[in-house]
């Protein structure tokens, strides 16, 4: 069951930290904080009833952002819903939380996309490696060098390669721009094969 | 959590994706869970919440896509629509419950074999 009361929930082991990216800006183009965005008193209890989601939660920021924000609209619809068959505030508050399943969500949100970020970290991590070795490998000059670097372009090869690594993280992350990162890593790595040559394995 | 819930719990993901059929538009979790209610007369009660983990899963597992509406810094919903491997999803999940239940009825006397 949740709690109304003033205060906030411990997220593992007491610690009550403002949400991560949401404090100062940050690259989410966002509300500061989720809390008090909402109305009044019951944007507070709002905010104090996905603090106790929140703190069952261990995801990256911005995905723990955009979960409370679905969660936020979720319960700001329930509550408008019974203030509107004439329940109070506080009723209304209460009846949306408790048909809501606090600690349960959390529990199953968290479980739900904690494997999902160490899967793309890895795909993420691995990918441009990959594609960057089969670039050296398949497309470059046979002793590892970028001689003939020209030719390159023409080769089938260097195009696959090379798309394969934008449109596969792509299409496998949930955020393109773990895509780009990643695409420029893959040339990166591709850079430098090519600037050093002698570069050995 | 009752009985007749725990019977419903695993035709969750059929159930959504019926009425994302069905409905034709892009709705979000809120809405899905109201709809869902209606379709059912009020007989299935959703714990809301956990409606939430199972479309992400769906949408993890390519049956639901979903977009944000609504500006950044806004009020945003995220709307959920099928996709294609949900729509095949949902044929085969049909057509697994026509049979199960078709052979429970059996089993329980309430249909000729």
């Amino acid at each position: 069951m949740f709690d109304l009361s003033p205060g906030p929930s411990p997220k593992r082991g007491g610690e009550l930290d403002a949400p991560r990216s949401l404090e100062g800006g940050g690259e989410l183009d966002a509300p500061p904080s989720l809390v008090g965005r909402g109305a009044g008193g019951v944007g507070r209890k709002l905010d104090r009833v996905l603090e106790q989601v929140r703190a069952q939660l261990d995801l990256d920021a911005e995905t723990e952002y955009e979960l409370l924000e679905e969660l936020r609209g979720h319960l700001e619809d329930a509550v408008a819903a019974a203030r509107a068959r004439g329940l109070d505030e506080e009723a209304a508050l209460a009846e949306a939380a408790a048909h809501f399943g606090v600690e349960e969500v959390g529990r199953e949100l968290h479980a739900a996309h904690v494997g999902w970020g160490t899967a793309d970290g890895v795909v993420a991590a691995a990918l441009p490696v990959v594609c960057a070795l089969a670039l050296r490998w398949l497309v470059f000059a046979p002793d590892g060098t970028a001689v003939g670097w020209r030719e390159v372009l023409v080769r089938p090869a260097f195009w696959v390669v090379s798309l394969a690594a934008l449109v596969v993280p792509l299409l496998k992350f949930p955020r393109w721009r773990y895509a780009l990162a990643s695409w420029a890593f893959f040339w990166a790595l591709s850079v430098i094969f090519f600037a050093w040559p002698a570069l050995r394995w | 959590m009752g009985e007749i819930d725990q019977m419903r719990k695993g035709t969750t993901t059929v159930a959504i994706l019926k009425l994302l059929v069905d409905e034709g538009e892009p709705l979000h979790g809120y809405e899905i869970i109201r709809r869902l209610e209606v379709r059912s007369q009020g007989y299935f009660r959703f714990k809301e919440g956990l409606v939430y983990p199972r479309l992400h899963r769906m949408e993890q597992d390519g049956l639901l896509e979903s977009r944000w509406l609504g500006e950044p810094g806004t009020r945003r919903r995220k709307m959920y629509t099928i996709t294609g491997k949900g729509c095949r999803q949902l044929e085969v999940e049909m057509q697994r419950w026509q049979t199960f239940s078709q052979r429970m009825n059996q089993l329980l006397g309430l249909e000729a074999t």
